[in-house]
C-alpha cells in the first residue's frame, strides 16, 4: 500500500474490477506508468463489490471487467447509476477480451472501453479523455448532469444490445403459466392480460389480469430472453428485472431523493424505475 | 425472360458437362461403327451433333431460360417438362444437319429409327441429371460437415478463452517469466492437441485427459483460487479409445455454467472409471448447479454436439445424463461399452 493521497493536492482515483488477479495487477501497473498520479483505491474481483467499494470510495474512474461472476461489468454500472447520491458519477472505462459488444462505436464518448490484452498506447489514449473529463467535472453542476444523463444512454445502448445478441425471437403472444392452485393445469395468459414482469431469484414473476383481478404466476424464463419476444412499444423496461405494460401505468411519482415509482391499474403494487430508465418518463 | 448472364462457377461446370457429352458421343460412335469403319466418320457426325445440341439445349438453355446458375436442384415439373422438349428439338436438329452434310437421310426414310434414338436420348439424359443431382448432393453434405468441424473449432479456440489468456501471459511475462514459460507451453500443447486431434477419429483416453490437464491448469493460471480441480484416470482406461473432444466441452460447460458464475469459484472433478463393463466418464462441478429445465435441454452447443458424437460412435449404446450428487451440483456422466482389447 503506498502512502494515502494528500488531501490538499487531491490525486485522481480509480477502482479496478476484475476477475482475474494477473490481469487486474497488470492493468493497475499499466496505469502507474500511463497516469503516476492515479491512485488505484482498490481492486475487487466481482461486480457486487465493485458497486459496493465505488459507492463506499467515491471513485473518479471505474474499470470495468465486463464479464465477471454474479453480476456482469454492464450491470454492476447500471445499478451503480441507480444507487449513485451525491457527488460527481465516476467516469467508466469497459474492458473486455473480445468485442461482442461493438464497444467501438462509443469510442470517444463518454464511456471508453479497453480491449484485452491491454495496448499501452491505447491505454495512453484513454488517460488523456479521462484527464479531460476530469478537468471538465470541476465546472458547474448541471453539465455533470448532462454527462451522467450521456453515460446512463451510453449503459443503456450496451446492455440493450447484450439482451438483443440473444436474437430476434418470434413475439410472444400467449404466455404459458402453471395454475400453482392446479397440479399440472396451464393458463394460457394473452400479452394483453399481463401486467408486469418481475425478476425474483431463478424465477420470473407474472403479474397478469385474470378477469377483474390480477394473479401471479411463476415462469422460468430470464427477463433477458423474454424482452427479444416482447413488442418494444407495448413493453417497457423500466429496471434491470422488471418489464411493465406501458398501457397499465397509471401515475409515476417522483421522491425526494429523485427516484421514479410506478403505480399501475389494476395492482396495488407500485414498482420502482431505475435511473437508466427515467429518461421514458420525462415530463412533456 | 432469358436470363444471358451465366456466373463463371456454373460456366466452368458446363464446361465440364460439355466435355462428358463428347465423350459419350465418341463412345457412341465407337460402338456403333464396330464392323463398318467406313462409316465411322459419318456416325461421328451425327452422334457428336446430337451430344451438342442436347448439351446446348438442356444444359444451356436450362439456365438461361429458368435462370437456375447455381441452384439446379431441386427439379420442378416445368423443367422436366422442358427437358423433354429440348431432347426432342435436339435430336431432330441433329439429324436435319446431319442429313445435309453426311446425308443418310434420316428424316426422309428412317423416321422410325430417328424416333428410336430420340427416346434412347432422353434416357440418356435423365440418367445423367440423376447422377449429377447425386454428386451435387454429396457436394452439399462435404460443406455442411466441413461447417460443423469449423463451428468445431472455432468453439474450441473461443476467441474470449484466445485473448484473456494471451492478456494473462503478457501479463505473466514480466511479473514471473518462469509462470509465463509454463503457461506458454500449456497453451502450444493446447492448441496442438485441437489443431491437429480433429480429423483423428479415435484417440486414447489418455490424450483427452492431458488436452483437459492442459485447458484447466490455463483455466486455474487465469481464475487463481476461484478454481481447483483433480482429474482420475483409471490406468487400465489409459489407452481406451474414445472419440475426440467428448470431455472436453462438457468441461467447458462447467467452467462457463458452474463455475463462472459463482463469486467464490469452485471445484471440478474429472474421473474415468470402469463399472459393470462400462468405461464410465463423470465432468463434475461444485458450482451455479443447473436447473431441470437445463438437464433435459442440455446447455448449448457443446452438449448437443457431444451427444451427436456418441450416437454416431456407439449407436444406443451409449448413455449421456446431466445430474446433480451430494458432493455436486452438476454432474455429466457418460457410459459406454469396455473394450477389452484396447489400441
Amino acid at each position: 500500500m503506498s502512502a494515502l493521497p494528500n488531501p490538499v493536492e487531491r490525486r485522481p482515483t480509480a477502482i479496478i474490477a476484475e476477475d482475474e488477479p494477473h490481469l487486474a495487477h497488470a492493468l493497475k501497473d499499466e496505469l502507474a506508468r500511463a497516469w503516476p498520479e492515479l491512485y488505484v483505491l482498490s481492486i475487487v474481483g466481482d461486480g457486487i463489490s465493485a458497486v459496493k467499494q465505488a459507492l463506499a470510495l467515491k471513485p473518479d474512474v471505474m474499470f470495468f471487467d465486463i464479464r465477471m461472476p454474479g453480476m456482469s461489468g454492464l450491470e454492476a454500472a447500471a445499478e451503480l447509476a441507480d444507487a449513485w447520491r451525491d457527488g460527481i458519477f465516476p467516469s467508466l472505462v469497459f474492458v473486455t477480451a473480445y468485442d461482442q459488444y461493438a464497444l467501438q462505436a462509443f469510442d470517444a464518448q463518454a464511456v471508453d472501453y479497453l480491449l484485452k490484452p491491454v495496448n499501452p498506447h491505447r491505454l495512453q489514449k484513454t488517460v488523456v479523455k479521462l484527464k479531460l473529463a476530469g478537468l471538465n467535472s470541476s465546472n458547474t453542476s448541471v453539465e455533470n448532469i448532462e454527462i451522467f444523463d450521456q453515460t446512463l444512454g451510453q449503459l443503456r445502448h450496451l446492455i440493450a444490445s447484450d439482451s438483443n445478441m440473444t436474437g430476434t425471437a418470434a413475439p410472444l403472444k400467449f404466455l404459458k403459466v402453471n395454475i400453482p392452485t392446479l397440479q399440472g393445469a396451464i393458463r394460457m395468459v394473452a400479452a394483453e392480460e399481463i401486467l408486469y414482469f418481475e425478476a425474483v431469484d431463478k424465477y420470473v414473476r407474472v403479474v397478469a389480469m385474470d378477469g377483474t383481478i390480477s394473479k401471479e404466476y411463476l415462469i422460468r424464463t430470464p427477463i433477458k430472453e423474454l424482452l427479444p419476444q416482447l413488442n418494444k412499444k407495448h413493453f417497457w423496461q423500466i429496471h434491470r428485472g422488471t418489464i411493465v405494460r406501458a398501457a397499465v401505468i397509471d401515475t409515476v411519482i417522483r421522491d425526494d431523493a429523485g427516484k421514479l415509482s410506478l403505480s399501475l391499474r389494476g395492482s396495488a403494487n407500485t414498482l420502482a424505475v431505475s435511473r437508466l430508465y427515467t429518461h421514458l418518463f420525462k415530463a412533456m | 425472360m432469358l436470363n444471358f448472364y451465366i456466373p463463371p462457377e456454373e460456366r466452368s461446370d458446363m464446361i465440364s458437362r460439355l466435355i462428358i457429352s463428347m465423350i459419350i458421343a465418341a463412345t457412341v460412335t465407337l460402338f456403333l461403327s464396330v464392323g463398318r469403319f467406313h462409316a465411322a466418320f459419318e456416325q461421328a457426325i451425327y452422334c457428336f451433333l446430337i451430344a451438342v445440341l442436347m448439351w446446348l439445349f438442356i444444359d444451356v438453355g436450362d439456365c438461361m431460360i429458368f435462370n437456375t446458375a447455381g441452384k439446379r436442384f431441386p427439379f420442378t415439373k416445368k423443367r422436366f417438362f422442358y427437358v423433354f422438349i429440348a431432347v426432342m428439338a435436339a435430336t431432330f436438329s441433329a439429324f436435319f444437319i446431319g442429313d445435309s452434310i453426311a446425308g443418310w437421310g434420316y428424316l426422309n426414310q428412317k423416321l422410325d429409327e430417328a424416333w428410336m434414338w430420340a427416346f434412347i436420348n432422353f434416357s440418356i439424359a435423365i440418367v445423367s441429371i440423376v447422377l449429377f443431382a447425386q454428386r451435387q448432393r454429396h457436394k452439399e453434405e462435404r460443406r455442411l460437415t466441413n461447417d460443423a468441424r469449423l463451428k468445431l473449432l472455432e468453439s474450441q479456440l473461443e476467441p474470449h478463452m484466445l485473448y484473456n489468456t494471451l492478456a494473462n501471459l503478457r501479463a505473466l511475462v514480466k511479473t514471473d517469466s518462469n509462470l509465463a514459460i509454463h503457461m506458454l507451453d500449456r497453451i502450444v500443447d493446447y492448441m496442438r492437441a485441437t489443431l491437429g486431434g480433429s480429423r483423428a477419429s479415435m484417440h486414447p483416453l489418455n490424450a483427452e485427459f492431458a488436452r483437459i490437464d492442459d485447458y484447466l491448469d490455463l483455466m486455474k493460471l487465469r481464475m487463481g483460487d476461484r478454481l481447483s480441480y483433480s482429474l482420475h484416470l483409471s490406468p487400465e482406461l489409459k489407452n481406451h479409445p474414445i472419440p475426440p473432444f467428448i470431455l472436453q466441452p462438457l468441461v467447458e460447460n462447467a467452467i462457463k455454467h458452474g463455475l463462472e458464475p459463482m463469486v467464490e469459484g469452485g471445484k471440478i472433478f474429472v474421473k474415468a472409471d470402469i463399472e459393470n463393463d462400462q468405461v464410465v466418464l463423470e465432468v463434475s462441478d461444485t458450482g451455479a448447479g443447473a436447473d431441470k429445465d437445463d438437464l433435459f435441454k442440455g446447455n448449448g452447443f457443446g452438449w448437443t454436439q457431444v451427444t451427436e458424437r456418441l450416437m454416431t460412435t456407439y449407436g444406443n449404446k451409449a448413455t449421456i445424463n446431466l445430474i446433480a450428487t451430494e458432493s455436486y451440483k452438476t454432474s455429466a456422466r457418460i457410459t459406454f461399452p469396455y473394450i477389452i482389447q484396447p489400441i
